[in-house]
């Protein structure tokens, strides 16, 4: 019997040849519909955003948000423009509306479209270093964009873009979230 | 407590790519004899260290495999449920979650953002209005994903207000304007109070007036010519209340739309001439500044212009409005 489409989860020979090919040629071919470049770049960017999303949302919820970002890059493929930026820079955009989501609660509608079930792990406080301890007293506006600034490496100007905000409010908030983190970091609060 | 040395902002500038070529060399220069700057930039690397050192949580390898197993298959079946129009498929459930966010947002709004809504902002919905209101770091936000908006902001200094469309933003500073919003674009920006100055960035430098009364709408052959953006500056020299709307081209959902940047004049007496010299640094892709952006960025190109007295009355301007502003040094010593 013939299917219309087949489905590609195991496919080998894309994962094989991974390492030459772009992240934008992936997207590229996620858009002609083959769900295993969506595979090859879970591989290479799932980690960096499941640590991306613990950092910012500290509710213990990164892996279900991981996967909505994926889903998501999934659907919305076709709309991507490389002329506008990096694949990875797309991800980490999609990754940051779905974490604002997250925290007004629409991820748990979301969750019930995509059947997703996934109990969620939380990060006990005792072992917190102080660093995470640190991020986790900023706003969550703040915690985004240090995060992405600083420990991401994306410029102001690539943050400005993905959260779609004035490059000047990039700054404002770094320049705070800094202050606070070292008065944090020195005082032991902010 | 003063600071040591007041060309101290500058560490942070250079780290954030908001210092030019020679602003760099001459900032690097100055730090090599110069303790407080050279601890400055010490103290910011070991930050920006400590914070990328930090390892993530552990994420076990099965957890992960399981995780892309379901990402795959959950992928795979939207392709299968619909082989034919998987981009309809998409576009369907990216509204569905848009519809989802809309609705949610709208049955929680009386409660849903932490902040208290600042009471001078009143919203009306006027047809199918699908939006959030969110106050982020003191700033108002609308977020009008569809359908018509009615918005009256009372003047008041302190509030600042920013409306979200599918292809831009409209700045509100004190007045009684109307948003439509149909097919992911704007279509209708009509005032009733206050005005504003809607603007084509290619080429179109002397834009189009929108006054009490008055619609603004897309000009339909413009449109189709062309995606690039529609920019929108204040009136200049005007006492009455004055919106600055920025209309970008079509904005694929999360990409931001490639924006030429374009600094709003902040000021009532600034003229469209010093706004137009101001250039975007490094890094093409701008978004429309804020309030104290513009501001500090007019007093920075009449400087560069060589223009001192008016660019010291800018910078005055600025210390003036942005009394803890983050160019506030910078400011003070224009401002001198
Ligand atoms: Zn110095």
């Amino acid at each position: 019997m013939e299917r219309p489409v087949k489905p590609l989860v195991n496919r080998p020979v894309l994962a094989r040849r991974a390492p030459e090919i772009s992240d934008g040629a992936l997207v590229a071919r996620m858009c002609e519909g083959d769900t295993s470049a969506l595979g090859v770049l879970y591989d290479r960017h799932a980690k960096a955003l499941y640590t991306f999303l613990s950092r910012v949302t500290s509710t213990g919820e990164a892996e279900d948000l991981v996967q909505i970002t994926f889903m998501r890059a999934g659907s919305l493929a076709d709309r991507f423009d490389p002329a506008r930026g990096e694949p990875r820079a797309w991800l980490f955009g999609i990754a940051t509306r779905v974490a604002q989501e997250s925290r007004r609660s629409i991820v748990r509608k979301a969750r019930a479209v995509f059947r997703s079930i996934v109990a969620p792990v939380s990060i006990q406080e005792s072992t917190k270093t102080d660093v995470v301890r640190a991020l986790d007293s900023l706003s969550e506006a703040k915690r985004v964009v240090v995060v992405l600034a600083e420990v991401e490496g994306f410029s102001c100007q690539e943050v400005a873009d993905m959260l779609e905000i004035p490059i000047g409010t990039v700054w404002t908030r770094l320049h705070h979230a800094r202050g606070d983190l070292r008065a944090f970091l020195e005082r032991g609060a902010p | 407590m003063s600071a040591p040395c007041a060309r101290l902002w500058e560490v942070e500038a250079e780290r954030d790519g908001r210092l030019d070529d020679d602003a760099r060399a001459s900032a690097t220069r100055h730090r090599a004899h110069c303790r407080a700057c050279r601890e400055e930039h010490t103290a910011l690397h070991s930050l920006g260290r400590r914070l990328a050192d930090e390892e993530g949580p552990a994420w076990d390898a099965l957890a992960q495999k399981r995780l892309r197993g379901k990402v795959l298959a959950g992928a795979n079946e939207a392709r299968l449920r619909a082989p034919s129009s998987h981009k309809r498929v998409a576009a369907l459930v990216a509204f569905a979650a848009v519809m989802v966010i809309g609705l949610v947002a709208w049955k929680r709004a009386p409660k849903g953002t932490p902040p208290a809504p600042i009471a001078s902002i009143e919203l009306r919905d006027e047809g199918g209005a699908i939006y959030e209101r969110a106050t982020l770091d003191g700033t108002e936000h609308v977020y009008l994903r569809a359908g018509t908006l009615g918005i009256k902001v009372r003047h008041d200094a302190v509030t600042h207000l920013l409306v979200h469309v599918p292809d831009g933003e409209i700045e509100d500073l004190g007045t009684t304007f109307h948003v439509s919003v149909h097919g992911g674009a704007t279509t209708r920006v009509s005032v009733d109070e206050g005005r504003v100055l809607v603007r084509k960035a290619n080429g179109d430098r002397d834009g189009r007036l929108v006054s009490a009364g008055e619609t603004w709408e897309p000009d339909p052959a413009l449109e189709k010519a062309s995606t690039q953006a529609t920019v929108a500056t204040p009136i200049p020299a005007s006492a009455a209340p004055t919106s600055a709307v920025v209309l970008r081209g079509p904005s694929p959902e999360p990409k931001p739309a490639l924006t030429k940047r374009t600094v709003p004049a902040a000021s009532a007496s600034a003229s469209a001439s010093a706004s137009a010299t101001v250039s975007a640094p490094a890094g093409s892709a701008v978004h429309p500044p804020s309030e104290e952006d513009a501001t500090y960025m007019r007093a920075v190109s009449l400087l560069r212009a060589g223009r001192r007295d008016e660019a010291r009355a800018a910078a005055r301007r600025y210390v003036v409005l942005y009394p803890n502003g983050l160019r506030r040094q910078e400011m003070d010593v224009v401002a001198e």
